[in-house]
């Protein structure tokens, strides 16, 4: 009798990552040209699906206080007067928020990509952020979109896109009571999420320069012509970026967008290869999670004993992060980079070797947004991200909401940002050049190695 | 907490024999040479001589049990009636106590939490061998050779040594000591379930009334030390005779129980069918929260597996035994060795005749009552083997097959997650009939595993459930 097959169980079930939503529930309004009747059922059914899925699986049985049954009656009265996917989508989340916690999305079918003809659903302008002091940072702009180098330069802080403004959105946020590093990482998403808008489309942005002047900046989303994730069962594909460098003096550098297991060979060999005298910097700053059990995996080839980085308790049940060190692990020191942009999977990971003393964490306070989670697809098409357990660090730490404090927490300012500085890799690199016994070089430390 | 296989036989060992197999009626049929009638003679002298014997064969005992670390000590209490009825309890210090028993008929083994069993015959003889005071003038019935095999030193003392190969053809080595003509160590030769072979040391011999036994046993499998001490030994106690016997409500549930696992055993096929079966190749296809995976697993009696899963968007993932080692290989994770709980999840689970191993794999059960699965009347019974609960298993009341089981998964050496596993749509191939549909849930998942196709009697190279590290 063949029964169950537990090896597979923690690497499919988990994805821990927040996804910036390409598309604001409030830009899009689509009309659904079927019978009436057929709109009401699916739309009843999704609600249902939603609501269902919290109460089974919620992994706090007492929902955190809030009376779930009640919330149900709440907006379902609200239903009879949804007549499209979008404003579904804004009761559901609405319902959703009602739980205070992250990793509770609806993510329309649209703007998600399961096939490579459906890539063009996620463009880009070309440009990385990152938040300081509750402003979007320009961190980077693509040297092959010349539309985006001429638009916009490294240090330019975004402060309206689509016509949003971030201090109306951030003051609400503050009003809220959200914590700081939350409200920048959604801050950050705001404006991600728009500038990935479908391929074509117009982003407006409002832009200061480090110099204070403002301008208006509009431009059009190109493709994603660099590499993409597989999607993973009801988990999108999304655009995949690694940076993996050896360098002349021994600091070795990795960054990676996002956990997506297409990188694991990559980032796995680039461990190995790595030499006893080296230091390692592993850049977390920007990458919002993914396939949690990466965050093990990569682990694997940097201790040289079993521990875990962490225990996610679900209804039922505990799930270990285990770690299984692999022959050839690297052992040297490891400096973890994080920012308020480090959310989910890269929170599970900084956290967890900071607390077993295997690495350094230098930046500033990740986003505190780490559940374990899900995907569904609901009837309407929409994937339901949900969260299915609560998250404990080595020591018991709940990640969700605290976030990684860094052991050196630094900011990168819009100033250092603009003069192409990384004071964040400065004194990552400096701590590793003592950790391994060498000088630190006295040369102006540029913002990529 | 887990319960050593042998807690009780550690206990029982105080005075009797390691395990051979015998019953109480047989009559001699070993040849024994003069020589080791003699030995054999001297040590029912030392203990006390035959009329002691036969006079003390009723008995209460406590001792203390110590397994060192991988379990606390524990309390065995053991009562002992002259015509071989017997009554053991174990007490752990969380205060569960397990019981086995032998009325003269019937034997059963009962544990509050973990539920009653019958004792199976085999195992009853191996009992009924042990902690019998005749034991020294039953040698000729328990085996069916016992020839001298000169001296040897053993713990400063010149001992007589006996070769002996019991009824259940495994050889016993015997050593007495040349002064007291005590016995003082059994070596038992490798046995199914006992690869390595037992080992017994017997000392501290104290005269209890008219007799004298060993109160110190030391005995000793595979790296594993179990220390029996008598606390205290009465002759001749004041036995009630209700406390070798089961209730008639466990005796009861025990009908309903064996009722439903022989119906088990012909609904899967029978013994026959699986004896037949010596591998088994089985593709399938799982689905998890969305995610596809294409699995080949490969059989190999004993104990051989190999599971190979291509997860999509994940790589594959290989787990395997090869009957020495437990492993598996990830494309994320790497390679490491199974141990403990999670090897023994993938055994059992590998097991080419598990469904016809209910009965001996979880010898405590409960009954507890008719149920309805997916529309079918099923009779639910809890299992569970001396290490724990196993699970609630669902028996289709018509067909025996189980339908459905409330169980623990073992997700990793820190990962525990209760889960429902219901079984559908069944096919019978070669004879043996099975689930093609396996689906497991928790409230936070639900994993849905379809057989595509079975291949039974494959030839497979045994070189493929060698660990694979790259």
């Amino acid at each position: 009798m063949l029964t169950i097959l537990p090896g597979l169980i923690r690497t499919t079930i988990v994805i821990g990552l927040l996804i910036p939503m390409a598309v604001s529930a409030e830009d899009e309004v689509s009309v659904i040209d079927i019978p009436e009747i057929s709109w009401a059922q699916t739309r009843d059914e999704t609600f249902a699906a939603v609501w269902e899925t919290v109460n089974e699986s919620y992994f706090d049985p007492a929902f955190g206080g809030v009376d779930w049954v009640a919330v149900r009656e709440k907006y379902q009265a609200q239903l009879e007067h949804v007549t499209d996917k979008g404003t579904l989508r804004i009761v559901l989340t609405a319902m959703l928020g009602e739980l205070h916690r992250t990793h509770f999305a609806i993510l329309p079918r649209e703007a998600a990509v399961f096939t490579p003809a459906e890539r063009s659903r996620i463009g880009t302008i070309g440009a990385n952020f990152t938040c300081e002091r509750d402003r979007v940072i320009v961190t980077k702009v693509q040297s092959d979109l010349p539309a985006a180098q001429e638009a916009l330069k490294p240090g330019d802080a975004v402060t309206a896109i689509n016509g949003v403004d971030l201090a109306t959105v951030n003051k609400a946020l503050d009003q809220a009571k959200v914590t700081e590093n939350r409200r920048e990482f959604y801050l950050q998403n705001i404006v991600s999420g728009r500038s990935r808008a479908a391929v074509g489309s117009k982003v407006k942005l409002t832009v200061e320069s480090a110099d204070g002047q403002t301008r208006e900046v509009e431009l059009k989303t190109a493709a994603n012509e660099g590499r993409w994730s597989e999607p993973i069962g009801h988990y999108p594909a999304m655009p995949i970026d690694i940076t993996a460098k050896h360098m002349a003096d021994g600091i070795d550098y990795l960054a990676f967008n996002v956990f997506s297991p297409l990188l694991m060979r990559e980032i796995r060999s680039f461990l190995r290869d790595l030499q006893p005298g080296d230091g390692l910097v592993i850049d977390l700053r920007g990458n919002p999670g993914g396939l949690t059990v990466m965050a093990t995996g990569i682990c694997g080839w940097l201790m040289n004993k079993e521990c875990s980085l962490g225990t996610m308790h679900l209804r039922q049940g505990q799930l270990s992060f285990d770690v299984w060190p692999q022959s050839g692990a690297f052992l040297g020191p490891v400096a973890v980079l994080i920012d308020s942009g480090s959310a989910s999977s890269s929170e599970i990971f900084a956290a967890g070797l900071q607390e077993l003393a295997r690495a350094r964490v230098f930046g500033e306070t990740s986003a505190g947004a780490a559940l374990p989670s899900a995907f569904k697809t609901l009837p309407t098409g929409d994937l339901f991200q949900y969260a299915i357990a609560d998250m404990q660090t080595p020591l018991g730490q709940l990640l969700e909401g605290r976030g990684v404090l860094p052991d050196e927490t630094i900011q990168r300012t819009q100033a250092d940002i603009a003069a192409l500085r990384d004071p964040v890799l400065a004194a990552a690199r400096e701590w590793l050049d003592r950790a391994r016994g060498t000088p630190a070089p006295t040369d102006e430390i540029q913002s990529e190695p | 907490m887990k319960i050593p296989f042998h807690v009780f036989t550690a206990a029982a060992l105080l005075i009797g024999v390691v395990g051979c197999v015998t019953t109480p009626t047989s009559k001699p049929t070993a040849e024994i040479s003069r020589p080791a009638q003699a030995i054999l003679d001297r040590w029912a002298e030392a203990q006390g001589g035959e009329s002691a014997l036969r006079k003390s064969a009723s008995y209460a005992v406590i001792s203390k049990v110590n397994y060192g670390a991988r379990a606390p000590e524990m309390e065995v209490r053991t009562w002992r009636a002259g015509d071989g009825r017997f009554r053991s309890e174990l007490v752990v210090p969380n205060g569960r106590t397990f019981v086995q028993g032998f009325d003269g008929r019937i034997a059963w083994y009962a544990s509050e939490q973990l539920g009653f069993g019958l004792m199976p015959q085999a195992e009853l003889a191996q009992m009924l061998g042990k902690g019998d005071m005749l034991e020294p003038l039953k040698v000729a019935q328990h085996y069916i050779s016992c020839e001298v095999q000169g001296s040897k030193m053993f713990d400063n003392m010149l001992c007589h040594v006996l070769e002996l190969k019991g009824r259940d053809g495994i050889a016993e080595t015997w050593y007495f000591d040349g002064k007291t003509g005590q016995r003082v160590r059994i070596e038992r030769a490798p046995a199914p379930g006992h690869p390595q072979g037992v080992t017994v040391n017997l000392s501290d011999f104290r005269q209890v009334g008219t007799v004298t036994g060993p109160h110190h046993v030391i005995r000793m499998e595979g790296g594993n030390t179990v220390v029996t001490e008598i606390e205290s030994m009465t002759i001749d106690p004041k036995l009630d005779d209700t406390m070798f016997q089961a209730t008639p409500e466990q005796l009861s549930d025990a009908k309903h129980v064996e009722q439903a696992l022989a119906r088990h055993l012909e609904g899967v096929g029978g013994m026959e069918a699986f004896m037949r079966l010596k591998s088994r190749v089985t593709h399938a296809t799982m689905v998890n929260a969305g995610i596809k995976s294409r699995m080949v697993i490969s059989q190999k009696l004993p104990t051989k597996v190999l599971v190979e899963t291509d997860v999509v968007g994940m790589g594959r993932i290989v787990q395997g035994y090869d009957g020495k080692t437990g492993w598996i290989n990830s494309e994320i994770q790497g390679y490491r060795t199974l141990k403990g709980a999670e090897l023994q999840q993938l055994l059992s689970n590998a097991d080419l005749r598990v469904d016809t191993q209910l009965g001996l794999r979880f010898p405590l059960r409960k009954w507890i009552g008719v149920r309805v699965v997916d529309g079918r009347k099923a009779e639910a019974i809890a299992l569970a083997s001396w290490q724990g609960v196993a699970g609630t298993y669902y028996f289709d009341a018509e067909n025996g097959l189980i339908l459905r089981v409330e169980s623990k998964l073992i997700a990793g050496p820190n990962s525990v997650l209760p889960v429902t596993v219901d079984f559908s749509d069944f096919h019978t191939i070669d004879g043996m009939t099975m689930p093609f549909v396996t689906t497991t849930t928790n409230p936070a998942m639900r994993m849905v595993i379809t057989i595509e196709s079975v291949e039974n009697n494959v030839t497979l190279d045994d070189a493929i459930f060698k660990p694979r590290k790259d």
